[in-house]
C-alpha cells in the first residue's frame, strides 16, 4: 500500500523520470511484495526461498540507488566526482582484497556461504559506498535537495537495520523468527514512510553559488603550507614561553 | 564480518547522515554556518604573547609570595583555562582554514585525490598534536607542561649529541681495530 503509494506520489510529481533507478528500485520491491502473497503461506518453504531470491536481487539493485545519490548530489561538481570516484575504487578494491583473503583462508566455508551470508555482504559493501558518498557530502558541505535527502536517509535507515539485523540473526540463528520479520518489516515500512513524505512534491537542491575561478594546485599546496605552520605555531608556542 | 565493526559503521553512516539533515534543513531556513564564517574572512593566528604571558614564572612567582594555597591553586586552574581557550582558539583557525580551502575548491574541475589526501593527512596531524597538547594541558596544567616539554627537549637534544658522538665514534674504533 505504501509502496503504490510512494510511486503514485512520484508519477504525479513528475519524479519517475528524474530518479529512474530509485523507481525501478521501488517497482521491484512492490513486485516482490506481490509474488510473495502469491507464495503464501509465510511458513512454506516457497515463501521462505522466493523471499530471500528476491531479497538478494533487491540488494544487487540497490547499488542503482546508491548510483543515484552520486549523479544527484554531485553533478555541478566535477571534481568532487572524481574523488568520489576514486573513494568507491579504494573501498571496493579493499573489500575485494578483504573476501579474496577470506576465501583463500577458508575456502570450503566460504563457497559454502548461503545466500544470506552473500546479501550481508552486499549490503555491507553498499554501506561503504554510502558511507564514502555521504562523507564526501559532508566534507565539501554539498547542498542536498529534499528529493535525494529523503532516498539518502530513508535508504541509509533500511541499510544500516538490516545489515545489522542480518549480522545478529546469523550469529544468533534466528533468521526466520516472526519477531525479526516484523521488525524488518517496521524498519522497511519506515524507510517507504520517509520516501513518501520526501518524494511529495519535486524539490531540487540549491542552486550552487557562483563559480569561483581557483587555481587549486596553488590554493591546495597553501592550504597544506598553513596547515602545517598552525601545527609548528601549537607546538613551538608552549615550548618557547 | 564482526559485529562490533558492522555496528561502527551504522554509527558513522547514522552521524554523517544526522549532519547532512541538519545542514539540509538549516540551509532551507537560510540560515548557515558557512554564512557566518564567508570566505573573506581572513585566518588569524592567536597571538603567542598571550600565552607566553599565560604561563610567565612571574606571576607564578608572584601568586607565591602571597602563600596562600587557594590562591594558588585558583591561579593554576585561571591558566590552565586560559591554555586550553588558546588552544581551542587555534584549532578553530585551522577549522576554519579547512572551510576555506573546501569552499573555494568544491568546483575546482582538476580536484586531485593525493593532493586532498595530503591536506587530510595534514589536518589529521594537526588534530593528533592539538588532542595531545590540549590531553597534556588539562592534565598537568599549563605550567608543568612546558617544564615537561622543556625537558623532552632537552632529553632529545641530550640523545642528538650522543647519537652523533657514537656515529663519529665508529668509525676511528674500526680504523683502530684494523690496525691491531
Amino acid at each position: 500500500m505504501l509502496l503504490t503509494g510512494v510511486l503514485c506520489r512520484m508519477t504525479w510529481a513528475k519524479l519517475l523520470a528524474r530518479y529512474p533507478l530509485f523507481s525501478a528500485y521501488l517497482a521491484l520491491a512492490l513486485s516482490q511484495s506481490a509474488m510473495l502473497l502469491c507464495l503464501q503461506p509465510v511458513t512454506s518453504n516457497g515463501y521462505r526461498f522466493g523471499y530471500w531470491v528476491s531479497e538478494f536481487v533487491c540488494a544487487l539493485l540497490a547499488f542503482g540507488v546508491t548510483w543515484e545519490i552520486y549523479a544527484q548530489t554531485l553533478a555541478p561538481y566535477p571534481g568532487v566526482r572524481k574523488m568520489a570516484r576514486t573513494l568507491m575504487g579504494v573501498l571496493l578494491v579493499a573489500v575485494g582484497a578483504k573476501t579474496m583473503v577470506q576465501i583463500r583462508g577458508n575456502p570450503l566455508g566460504s563457497w559454502g556461504s548461503t545466500v544470506l551470508d552473500f546479501e550481508r555482504d552486499l549490503r555491507v559493501v553498499q554501506m561503504f559506498l554510502l558511507l564514502g558518498l555521504v562523507a564526501l557530502v559532508v566534507h565539501y558541505g554539498l547542498p542536498v535537495g529534499r528529493n535525494t535527502l529523503a532516498v539518502l536517509m530513508g535508504y541509509g535507515f533500511y541499510l544500516g537495520f538490516r545489515v545489522v539485523s542480518l549480522t545478529v540473526l546469523t550469529d544468533l540463528g534466528l533468521v526466520y523468527h516472526p519477531v525479526v520479520s516484523l521488525a524488518l518489516q517496521g524498519a522497511w515500512n519506515l524507510a517507504v514512510i520517509v520516501w513518501c513524505v520526501g518524494m511529495w512534491s519535486y524539490a531540487g537542491a540549491a542552486a550552487p553559488d557562483a563559480q569561483v575561478e581557483c587555481d587549486y594546485e596553488r590554493a591546495s599546496e597553501q592550504t597544506i603550507r598553513a596547515m602545517g605552520q598552525l601545527r609548528n605555531h601549537l607546538v613551538h608556542s608552549l615550548r618557547s614561553s | 564480518m564482526n559485529l562490533a565493526v558492522i555496528v561502527g559503521l551504522c554509527a558513522a553512516l547514522a552521524a554523517l547522515l544526522l549532519l547532512v539533515w541538519r545542514r539540509s534543513t538549516q540551509e532551507d531556513t537560510g540560515w548557515s554556518s558557512e554564512a557566518a564564517h564567508r570566505p573573506e574572512m581572513p585566518v588569524r593566528l592567536p597571538d603567542r604573547m598571550i600565552l607566553e604571558r599565560c604561563l610567565s614564572s612571574k606571576d607564578l612567582e608572584f601568586i607565591s609570595s602571597f602563600e596562600s594555597r587557594a590562591l594558588l591553586r585558583l591561579f593554576v586552574r585561571e591558566r590552565r583555562r586560559l591554555a586550553m581557550a588558546w588552544l581551542r582558539q587555534t584549532r578553530r583557525e585551522a577549522q576554519l582554514l579547512l572551510r576555506l580551502h573546501v569552499s573555494s575548491v568544491r568546483y575546482a574541475a582538476d580536484l586531485r585525490p593525493g593532493a586532498e589526501a595530503k591536506l587530510f593527512l595534514a589536518a589529521g596531524l594537526f588534530l593528533l598534536v592539538y588532542g595531545a597538547m590540549l590531553g597534556i594541558v588539562s592534565w598537568y596544567g599549563p605550567l608543568r607542561t612546558r617544564r615537561f616539554l622543556e625537558s623532552v627537549q632537552g632529553l632529545a637534544v641530550i640523545l642528538s649529541q650522543l647519537g652523533e658522538r657514537i656515529a663519529t665514534a665508529i668509525p676511528s674504533a674500526a680504523m683502530t681495530a684494523a690496525n691491531v
